[in-house]
């Protein structure tokens, strides 16, 4: 039975884990510590493990497994003649606003997050310190109550400008202001490991000021910049509860798509979409970290 | 020789005048700065202030202002007492807390783990460990609606022991729904946790066993509180963002298991009650705000790097 | 053209001046850290500001690289005014601590970062990078990262950077102190080579006295921001002028005394022999002796200013011997020697000896004229 083969293959698992480890062991980790953390991993895949494995699933409403099949992929590039799941046109629209979202935004918020980071770092400004403990409120908040504070922001501002109609614009400006919040910190964070006698170094060798940000400090904040922009850009891809609040019927994106499908029934095509999604996410996230782990200088 | 006023001083070999300091910090700064002014704190005011708005028979938020929201929010309704939101409070506050005490149980071994190997395997697992909380939230609360669908192993499993009827799914239920918030926080715990226990000072083990400490001893009373930092920080961004999370509940709990943050969107969605959302949205920002106050007063600016 | 070392000493210097600190007080916030600094610099010297951590001598180096700003007072380069100058216009550079070499550029890059910034053309760029390395030894790795060298080497690097251009003043803040010592002596002979080849005047901080005995022309021993003494280097000495001084440049003994007639001193010791100028008969004195000029014997001496003593402490030091000895009142005298093989100088902990302190070589101090243990920790 399924049971069987999936224990079976767990035990295996197990025991390459649990081997191919120790020979890289600083440590001796005990046998319930390498147990505990093989579930736990184990705990943290699944759910992505299920939805790749279903996206094979050849389907239409039941979850028993009924063939394999690759058309549910077909489908998401186009083909057509799949039925069943969600209109392509749809697919297609909200596809485009997740990434023209996510670009804009990423944009200007590694740009205007990037200048605070570095003004924090180097100024210290009358509420200089107010504004660094101001940044960490997206961290923590719950995504809920970002959500509808900007909603009734857009509410008041309406009146003011239709400009705020609930729509591209405002996520844009929503997805923008939780960036700004991450790519500060992260800059910042990088700035702080810069030995401040290289400016004083570049300073005393006939830097203007100017020379000394553009020779010396841009350089070395780099990939922190980049690893800002990067988390920036999957942080606003990944997004639901911002998106959902602050959009207008004409500016879905894939969460938000994704949710709905799942809210009214499951979508087949919806698994490979979502691994496909994955993916895509996995290979932003591998990026992000080696460049993270570069600043180690 | 007269020498002129004194001049700040700002990192970066620069000497500055307050006038020039203030000028660099706005041309750097200063688009931050105003935007957060304007699409951070603002809202923050405004919800605050929506709070204490009257919904007319239309569903638009108009004056007089009252306290009207909070009140029914507290429990006194045109009808009597019914301390329902407050039942919903103490539920989310209570799942929040079974979330962080399982992400907590399972991040320690965890984070002690990885740390016990050699630092290039121990960054690459926790890139394994990232990887799966950047993938989006709705696509893996999903996922768990598939495995505990009447129709998957697992369920079936459960009917076969008894656990559950036959026909009816593992979710929606409070299982599903702690499941699923510990599958979801469990990274931002492990995170903060592993710094921590990446920079235990292990010798301290060894010098605390050459003063007759036993090992378990030397391990509790030595080694773990170090690790309180990272504890701390991994707490605060589990159990606040817990609290107001909707999608999971939405999703695995249905309507049994309504959390605070099911109660906000709804008076967004179907009941458009936008000022009583407002309030308790305040409430909760107001929670978060405080704990965010309270943390930073204790670890200070540098502390705070924790946290992300 | 090698320099000897010996003959370094003896070149005659210029006298113009280019450095004066004309009374430079500096605070941070409640914290004075120059009380009042009046120092004049000559050109093509190698003048050491010596002192313990906390005595100002990087602030004041600082003060004239540009990077901190004196409360009051001012600074002459070469007779003018450097106040209203940034750190890159004025004609100064620094040999920072860490090297605080650019991680993200090659040698040639680093070396070459001044000339660039002052758009000097690309063609003499390339010869002057290349004989700045040369001179300081480090051509082979030009095209080398910081990252990618030792410290010894960033140190050359760091050195070669700033002199590449040339300025009227280098200064070098304590750049040896991250070596390990036999590094540390090389390196020590190398830059004062340099120094002399290419007649920079250098300004050099350190807490390393030994260092700074061992190089410089001048040496003004700080503590506390105020300058306790300036002078040359023997001079300072042989004849510390108070007693820090006395105790911060090599090991001091230190004793009080009355003067009793124009060239005798009671002290605990007894009457003692000063041939140094001492202050009206009937006045306090504080009297100085360096351990290398106690002589010791075992024969009975009765000279002048001669004590018997029994050794309570022998440690050797390969090269030289320290040794405690107590007198039968039971003052201390500390004592070093050389091991220059002759057994009769090779003493043991219990032996009865006779210290013998030269008349012509005890050094009357200034200022306080009773012992100040707290002063003399710095405090």
């Amino acid at each position: 039975m399924f049971w069987v083969f999936f224990l079976g293959g767990m035990t295996i698992l197990f025991l390459a884990w649990h081997f191919g480890l120790r020979r890289s062991q600083v440590r001796k980790a005990s046998l319930p510590l390498s147990i505990t953390s093989f579930f736990a991993f184990a705990f943290l895949y699944a759910p992505i493990l299920v939805v790749a494995v279903m996206s094979f699933n050849n389907s239409r409403f039941r979850l028993d497994w009924a063939g394999f099949t690759t058309k549910w992929y077909a489908k998401i590039f186009g083909d057509e003649s799949v039925t069943g799941g969600l209109e392509g046109a749809q697919l297609l629209a909200a596809t485009q606003n997740t990434l023209v979202l996510a670009i804009i935004s990423t944009a200007i918020a590694t740009v205007i997050g990037s200048l605070l980071g570095y003004g924090l770092h180097r100024y210290r400004f009358p509420g200089s310190k107010l504004v660094a403990w101001l940044m960490y409120i997206p961290v923590v908040t719950p995504d809920i109550v970002m959500a509808i504070s900007l909603l009734l922001l857009y509410q008041v501002l309406r009146n003011i400008l239709p400009f705020f109609e609930p729509g591209m614009p405002s996520m844009i400006i929503a997805h923008v202001t939780f960036q700004i919040a991450f790519v500060a910190i992260v800059v910042r964070s990088r700035l702080a490991t810069l030995d401040p006698a290289l400016e004083e170094a570049a300073r005393d060798l006939y830097a203007s000021p100017l020379e000394t940000v553009r020779q010396v400090v841009l350089p070395l904040a780099l990939p922190g910049v980049m690893a800002g922009a990067l988390l920036a850009f999957t942080l606003s891809i990944d997004d639901f509860v911002i998106s959902f609040f602050t959009s207008g019927p004409e500016s879905q994106t894939l969460p938000i798509l994704i949710y709905a499908s799942v809210k009214r029934g499951i979508t087949p095509d919806i698994n490979a979409l979502s691994t496909i999604i994955v993916l895509l996410t996995m290979i932003g996230v591998f990026l992000s970290q080696i460049l993270q782990r570069n600043q180690k200088d | 020789m007269m020498t002129k006023k004194p001049k700040l001083e700002a990192a970066g070999g620069e000497l500055l005048t307050p006038r020039q300091l203030l000028t660099r910090a706005a041309a750097t700064a200063g688009a931050g700065i105003v935007w957060i002014a304007l699409f951070l704190v603002l809202p923050m005011l405004i919800l605050f202030g929506y709070s204490f708005l009257t919904r007319d028979e239309l569903g638009n938020a108009v004056f007089p202002l009252t306290i009207d929201n909070y009140v029914r929010f507290a429990g006194w309704d045109v009808l009597g007492y019914d301390a329902a939101y407050l039942i919903i409070v103490g539920r989310t506050i209570l799942v929040s807390l079974v979330t962080t005490f399982f992400c907590v149980l399972i991040a320690y071994p965890l984070a002690f783990f990885i740390a016990a190997h050699k630092p290039q395997v121990r960054d690459r697992l926790m890139i394994f460990v990232i990887v799966p909380s950047w993938v989006n939230l709705v696509i893996r609360t999903y996922a768990w609606m598939i495995m505990f669908n009447p129709s998957s192993p697992i369920t079936q499993l459960a009917v076969s022991l008894g656990i559950v009827k036959p026909n009816e799914g593992l979710y929606p239920s409070d299982f599903a729904v702690y499941l699923g918030m510990v599958n979801v926080f469990l990274p931002f715990i492990v995170l903060p946790l592993y710094s921590a226990v990446e920079r235990i000072d292990w010798s301290q083990l060894e010098a605390a066993q050459d003063l007759y400490a036993t090992k378990t001893q030397a391990f509790f009373q030595v080694l773990v509180p170090q690790t309180l930092p990272g504890l701390t920080a991994g707490i605060i961004l589990t159990a606040i963002p817990a609290l107001g999370m909707f999608v999971v509940p939405d999703l695995l709990g249905g309507a049994k298991v309504a959390l605070i943050g099911n109660s906000i969107a709804q008076q967004f969605g179907s009941s458009r009650d936008y000022p009583f959302g407002a309030a308790i949205s305040f409430l909760v920002m107001g929670l978060t705000l405080l704990v965010l106050w309270l943390y930073a007063r204790r670890v200070g600016e540098k502390g705070m790097r924790d946290l992300l | 053209m090698e320099l000897n070392i010996g003959e370094r000493r003896k070149r005659v210097l210029d006298e113009s001046v280019d450095v004066h600190f004309k009374d430079i007080r500096k605070s941070f916030g409640d914290a004075q850290v120059l009380k009042g600094i009046n120092l004049e610099i000559r050109r093509g010297e190698f003048f050491s500001l010596l002192g313990p951590s906390g005595c100002g001598k990087t602030t004041l180096l600082r003060i004239l690289a540009g990077f901190e700003f004196a409360d009051s007072g001012a600074v002459l380069l070469r007779g003018q005014d450097v106040a209203p100058l940034a750190p890159n216009q004025r004609s100064v550079n620094t040999v920072f601590q860490n090297y605080a070499l650019f991680p993200h550029m090659t040698v040639s890059e680093n070396v070459a970062f001044g000339l660039k910034m002052r758009k000097v053309p690309a063609a003499q760029i390339k010869d002057k990078v290349m004989s700045a390395l040369e001179m300081v030894e480090i051509a082979a790795f030009a095209d080398r990262r910081p990252a990618q060298l030792s410290g010894g080497q960033r140190q050359r690097v760091a050195l070669a950077r700033a002199i590449v251009n040339e300025p009227q003043v280098l200064l070098l803040d304590e750049p040896l102190s991250a070596l390990d010592r036999k590094l540390r002596v090389n390196l020590q002979v190398e830059l004062m080579r340099l120094q002399a080849r290419l007649g920079l005047t250098f300004i050099f901080v350190t807490h390393d006295q030994e260092e700074a005995l061992t190089m410089s022309d001048r040496i003004a021993v700080m503590n506390k921001g105020v300058i306790e003494q300036l002078g040359g280097v023997q001079e300072m000495y042989e004849r510390p002028s108070n007693a820090y001084v006395a105790k911060f440049l090599g090991s001091s003994n230190l004793l009080e005394g009355t003067v009793t007639a124009p060239n005798t001193v009671k002290t605990i010791l007894g009457e003692l022999e000063v041939r140094d100028h001492l202050p009206a008969v009937g006045k306090d004195v504080l009297l100085s002796i360096r351990p290398e000029k106690i002589q010791l014997s075992k024969a009975q001496n009765t000279a002048q200013n001669t004590v018997a003593v029994s050794v309570t402490d022998d440690i050797y030091q390969g090269a030289t011997g320290a040794y405690r000895v107590k007198t039968t009142i039971g003052f201390e005298l500390e004592v070093n020697t050389m091991n220059s093989g002759v057994t009769d100088s090779d003493y043991e902990v219990g032996d009865q000896l006779y210290a013998h302190l030269p008349a012509n070589l005890m050094v009357v101090l200034q200022g306080n004229s009773r012992l100040d243990p707290d002063a003399l920790e710095g405090k």
